[in-house]
């Protein structure tokens, strides 16, 4: 039985007659795709800020809202404090934010990203040593969340401590490829991750750097 | 008061001496005055000392008082003490009647019968453990009785081996030993006679009945000493206690299966009795046992073992440009398409897509005019948050400088800039 704050990867936008709207909505996205007269034309709102978008999709068949994750990788700042001994080791759970990404379906199988809504919650950092990244913050769930609609993806993170100090994180290093992710539970779950905290650094990360250059 | 006294007994002895000396002495008037006056001066002296006596009172009394303050002090002191004690004693009196008070009313209320459920629960427990301790001592009498029956049966084994050797003792037959008057030596008659008081060079030299004999005794001694020199050398030879469990492997190959299985079992109770011997440890998490932890995670969600396996963290091996900080580097290890497209001299990362819009104010307010290109420009996500946006008003205009995320289409771009330009309309 599908709760009604299920999640899923991918949502059919169906294009609609002439004259008329196709409605879709995830989580607290929500958009509207109507046919007008020498086009499309999609309203996309998040509860707080609405947009326009005028589409051309020729050959386009069919379209589709995707979530898929972050772009670039993410350092999850947990709102709780994460004390971990020494050889000691904490599971849990964080939740990082989707993209909602609207694609377009080719009648030839092929895939088009029409448009990447940017997600309000993702803010960009850059600096010199680690380039550009997203923060995000989470809390560090205990038990799986339950589903809230939200479009968020939720990632069980086992969290060592190899080091002979005591850790107490400032954030984790989490990256998704979108082939991590699954609908379970009602909810978008990512392959569970181990981070090893060697004492200067994190070791071991959800890709290898030639899977993601890739 | 003793002076006084003194004083008093000295006045009236002198007294009784004048009156004495009167009486005998009817003289003249002049010296009844004479004698009279001197009683007015010694009445007046008595008077004189009597008075003054109670003034020297006064400070011994004082300096008395003086001299018992500290004591008053600790006795009221220790009298305080007893107070404190009787009250508290009173308190705790009272706490324990309250106590009992509440045992009393828990152990008639409805936890009586759990009481009485845990109170049988443990002499039933008294019961099992002092069964447990006398099926305890039950087999530790048969273990005992069967050493014993085993020692004695070893025993009886050497004796009737020793039974079975050839005679070595005294009282055996044959036995050569020096003469002894008044005792019957049967096998010794025929020597004794024949040889006189040389029987064993007799019998060595006659080679009668004692030469076989002795012969056995020799071979039999020289088995025992080579058995004992075996004994010895095996003993000499045997494997130290770290290497006997290798020769026991070792070995096992020309073993009887029996024997196996026997050494087998022997080893496997070592180990248990070893496991329950050692205290209990606190088992650190190994990397296995943490692979393990995380499959259950990704069965539970229902992820099948071939995701988890995709996505297994492997080691990663930081860029050698970058500096090893001795904080915390998480995003170090982060691989990304900037990281990957390094620009010579900047730790292998390319600078960030920066991006500069020129406002023109409005007239009026332009201090709210920036305060509204700062609100925008901060919550739009396409606009990286650090390096921090910049807002610099001159002239008329106000030049937006901040850094956008990469790869953002020209359109996004524009975009962003036309919202700035709308904010300060």
């Amino acid at each position: 039985m599908s709760s009604p704050d299920s999640l899923a990867l991918s949502s059919p936008l169906l294009r609609p007659e002439r004259g008329g709207s196709t409605r879709v909505r995830v989580g607290r996205f929500e958009l509207v795709l109507e046919a007008v007269r020498g086009g499309h034309s999609l309203l996309w709102g998040d509860g707080r800020e609405a947009r326009r978008f005028a589409l051309g999709l020729g050959d386009i068949g069919q379209l589709s809202l995707q979530l898929e994750p972050p772009a670039w990788p993410c350092r999850v700042v947990v709102r709780e404090t994460l004390v971990l001994a020494p050889g000691a080791r904490v599971r849990g759970y964080v939740q990082l934010p989707l993209v909602p990404v609207v694609v377009g379906h080719r009648a030839n199988g092929q895939d088009l990203r029409l448009l990447e809504l940017a997600n309000a919650d993702l803010g960009g950092e850059w600096d010199e040593r680690f380039g550009t990244t997203f923060r995000v913050a989470s809390s560090w769930h205990v038990r799986f969340p339950m589903p809230t609609g939200e479009a968020r993806a939720t990632v069980p993170l086992t969290l060592f401590n190899d080091a002979a100090e005591m850790f107490a994180p400032a954030d984790l290093p989490v990256q998704l490829l979108r082939q991590d992710l699954f609908v379970r539970r009602s909810s978008i779950v990512a392959a569970p991750r181990r981070l090893r905290w060697s004492g200067q650094s994190w070791n071991g990360t959800p890709r290898r750097r030639a899977e993601v250059n890739g | 008061m003793k002076r006084a006294n003194r004083r008093m007994w000295s006045v009236l002895t002198a007294a009784a001496v004048l009156t004495f000396t009167a009486a005998c002495d009817n003289g003249d008037k002049t010296e009844q005055a004479e004698i009279a006056a001197e009683l007015r001066a010694l009445r007046a002296t008595l008077q004189s000392a009597s008075t003054p006596a109670p003034r020297q009172t006064a400070p011994d009394r004082a300096a008395l008082v003086q001299a018992l303050a500290p004591l008053q002090e600790a006795l009221q002191a220790l009298a305080n003490d007893q107070r404190q004690l009787a009250a508290r004693q009173i308190g705790l009196t009272q706490e324990l009647q309250r106590w009992t008070q509440l045992v009393a009313s828990q152990a008639t209320s409805g936890t009586q019968a759990e009481l009485q459920a845990l109170t049988k629960r443990l002499q039933g427990l008294e019961e099992a453990m002092t069964a447990q301790q006398a099926q305890h001592a039950e087999a530790e009498a048969m273990v005992r009785k069967a050493l014993d029956h085993t020692a004695d049966q070893l025993e009886t084994f050497l004796l009737r081996l020793e039974g079975a050797s050839p005679p070595i003792d005294g009282d055996a037959p044959g036995k050569e030993t020096p003469a002894q008057p008044g005792k019957e030596q049967p096998g010794k008659e025929s020597a004794g006679d024949a040889t006189g008081n040389a029987p064993a060079a007799g019998a060595a030299a006659t080679g009668g009945d004692g030469a076989p004999k002795r012969g056995a005794t020799g071979a039999w001694l020289a088995l025992l000493l080579a058995a004992f020199a075996t004994a010895g050398w095996l003993w000499w030879r045997r494997p130290s206690p770290s290497t006997r469990r290798r020769l026991l492997v070792d070995e096992s190959v020309g073993m009887d299966e029996g024997v196996e299985q026997i050494w087998a079992a022997a080893e496997l109770l070592g180990e248990a009795v070893g496991r329950l011997r050692t205290p209990e440890q606190v088992i650190e998490p190994s990397p296995a046992r943490a692979a393990d932890e995380s499959i259950a995670v990704a069965d539970a969600l229902g992820l099948d073992d071939r995701v988890f396996e995709d996505t297994v963290v492997e080691e990663f091996v930081p860029p050698a440009a970058a500096p090893g900080p001795a904080a915390q580097s998480p995003a170090e290890t982060l691989p990304g398409p900037v990281a990957s497209s390094p620009a010579p001299g900047q730790h292998g990362v390319v600078g960030p897509e920066s991006a500069l819009f020129v406002v023109p104010l409005p007239f009026g307010d332009q201090t709210r005019a920036v305060r509204a290109l700062q609100d925008v420009i901060s919550r739009d996500p396409r606009v990286l948050r650090r390096p921090a946006p910049e807002v610099v008003v001159s002239a008329g205009r106000a030049a937006v400088r901040c850094c956008l995320l990469p790869t953002l289409p020209p359109g996004e771009r524009s975009h962003l800039e036309q919202r700035l330009r709308d904010a300060v309309a």
